[in-house]
């Protein structure tokens, strides 16, 4: 925004997995600060296109550029936020969130962990391990250990999909609130919830496939600091739903003429 | 609890932040009682229908009691027990190192996995006794014949089920190592060793009869020495009293290193919803 120069440039990108075709001449930007969802059905490559921006597999062609550096694998500047929480079970909950500090071999992280803890509200369950979390308080670790690196660029990966829809709610909201405060970060979200991207984005891309093609790009205009209610009750919310709608449902007609 | 609980019994023992006991509804005064009564059932039932028969078909608890200080008394016994714990000890610590350190191996690197898959396959499958001829001709009657039998009893359990463990790891978590840049000593360490100890232990249980079975078997073929030896020259000339009391010895063996491995899986697998 603003007329910055992006931080994240994905340039004509596509991935194969196992010689299937999963994106093909993907393009997409994402400025500083700025708050990205992608949408689209199961099977049409947003995960893939988010496991390549993190570093995690290699393009068949085009580039991931990270401040106009081009991506090799992962790095400390990028964190993920997993689908299925992606937490270790043998872990207390601090030591999961300590995680990538220390794989980074940094020191000298406990007060900030301390404060991600009592910022994720984890500060009575830190010594418990993950099974004897609910799917929220999970998905709160695996959110405080991804921010504990203080990435450029966070990536979520359908994040709230795994968890009941009160906790979603609340999930979204400190998400949106946690990038609010930090104002150089960047954000990219994968979800198929339609209003949840609406409620997130700066800007929403949909993604129809295989072989994954961007089909839409649209703008959300709504005023931040947005909530489900205010967002729901703004003038273009209507026909930014139905768009949105007929794009996905456009890509689920693909599919099954494909099939 | 807003998530489904993916683990059986995590119920009564989530909320409370320390990991509860084992299964909930007996306390541990029940379960000791429990656990003698069956004993003493056994031994009384024993006693009675015992030493209304022949002594020579079953015996008496009272008369194996008897046996065992006369065999103590006479040395036989703790002689035999040396003997055969050297074996069980040396063997069994031979056997599970190289079954970790194949099984790490193996789960980890595919080409290893592969070159072994076949031979491992073929041994897995042969009955282990079938070899005791063949080694007794390699290594003679001596303890290392019945060393290598109790290794090949061990070896197997142990390294296939590490290696499961290793290949078991979690992709998701594979993944998160990456995308944390973690190099593969760390991954080992993070990950793939705390997701192979629960098969580990798995292995060891398996390990720990198949080595009982193995130094018995063992002497009853090879070596003139030890508790097999034992049990076949007592029985062979009609001491049923003392032919029991090798058998009891391994018998409570048994289930001694059971219970310490237990004991054992439940420190270092504190993690786990199972208890």
């Amino acid at each position: 925004m603003n007329g910055t120069k992006p931080k994240v440039v994905v340039d004509n990108l596509s991935v194969s997995l196992g010689g299937n075709h999963i994106l093909d001449g993907i393009d997409l930007s994402v400025d500083e600060h700025e708050f990205i969802c992608i949408i689209g059905t199961s099977g049409g490559g947003k995960t893939t296109l988010l496991r390549t921006v993190a570093g995690l597999l290699e393009p068949a062609g085009g580039s991931v550029q990270l401040d106009g550096a081009q991506i090799h694998g992962p790095t400390p500047r990028i964190s993920m936020v997993f689908q299925h929480f992606g937490l270790f079970p043998w872990k207390t909950v601090r030591s999961n969130v300590e995680y990538g500090l220390r794989v980074q071999g940094r020191t000298g992280y406990e007060k900030r962990v301390d404060e991600l803890i009592e910022i994720m509200n984890l500060g009575h369950a830190q010594h418990r391990y993950p099974h004897q979390l609910s799917g929220g308080m999970k998905q709160r670790v695996g959110i405080a250990r991804a921010l504990s690196m203080e990435p450029e660029l966070l990536l979520l990966d359908e994040p709230f999909s795994a968890v009941d829809a009160i906790t979603r709610e609340v999930l979204q909201n400190e998400v949106l609130q946690l990038w609010e405060r930090n104002q150089g970060m960047s954000a990219m979200l994968i979800t198929h919830d339609v209003d949840e991207a609406i409620l997130m984005a700066d800007r929403i891309v949909v993604i129809a496939g295989p072989p994954g093609r961007i089909t839409l790009e649209v703008p959300v205009d709504i005023p931040r600091p947005r909530s489900a209610r205010s967002v729901r009750s703004h003038e273009s919310y209507a026909d930014l739903r139905e768009k949105l709608w007929d794009a996905l449902q456009a890509g689920t007609d693909r599919v099954l003429e494909s099939a | 609890m807003t998530a489904p609980v993916t683990e059986p019994a995590s119920g009564t023992s989530g909320r409370t932040g320390k990991p509860g006991r084992r299964s909930g509804s007996l306390s541990p005064a029940v379960k000791w009682s429990l656990r003698l009564t069956s004993l003493i059932a056994i031994a009384v039932a024993w006693e009675l229908y015992g030493s209304a028969i022949n002594p020579v078909l079953l015996s008496s608890p009272t008369a194996i009691i008897g046996a065992t200080f006369e065999m103590i008394a006479d040395g036989t016994l703790t002689k035999a027990m040396g003997e055969s714990f050297v074996v069980l000890g040396v063997g069994s610590l031979i056997g599970v190192i190289a079954g970790l350190v194949i099984g790490l191996a193996a789960g980890r690197n595919q080409v290893i996995a592969t070159l072994i898959e076949l031979p491992l396959n073929a041994l897995y499958a042969t009955p282990t006794v079938a070899l005791i001829p063949v080694i007794v001709v390699w290594f003679g009657f001596g303890p290392t014949a019945k060393t290598v039998v109790v290794i090949l009893f061990v070896l197997f359990p142990v390294l296939i089920n590490t290696m499961r463990g290793v290949q078991e790891v979690d992709r998701e978590l594979v993944e998160v190592a990456r995308s944390f840049c973690s190099g593969e000593r760390r991954m080992w360490f993070d990950l793939i060793l705390p997701s192979a100890l629960p098969y580990v232990v798995t292995g060891l249980r398996l390990a720990i009869g198949r080595a009982l079975i193995g130094v018995i078997v063992a002497e009853f073929f090879t070596a003139f020495s030890g508790l097999g030896y034992l049990i076949v020259t007592n029985a062979n000339s009609f001491q049923t009293d003392r032919t029991f009391v090798p058998i009891l010895v391994i018998a409570a063996l048994g289930v001694l290193l059971t219970a310490l491995l237990e004991l054992v899986e439940r420190r270092v697998v504190r993690w786990s919803a199972r208890d």
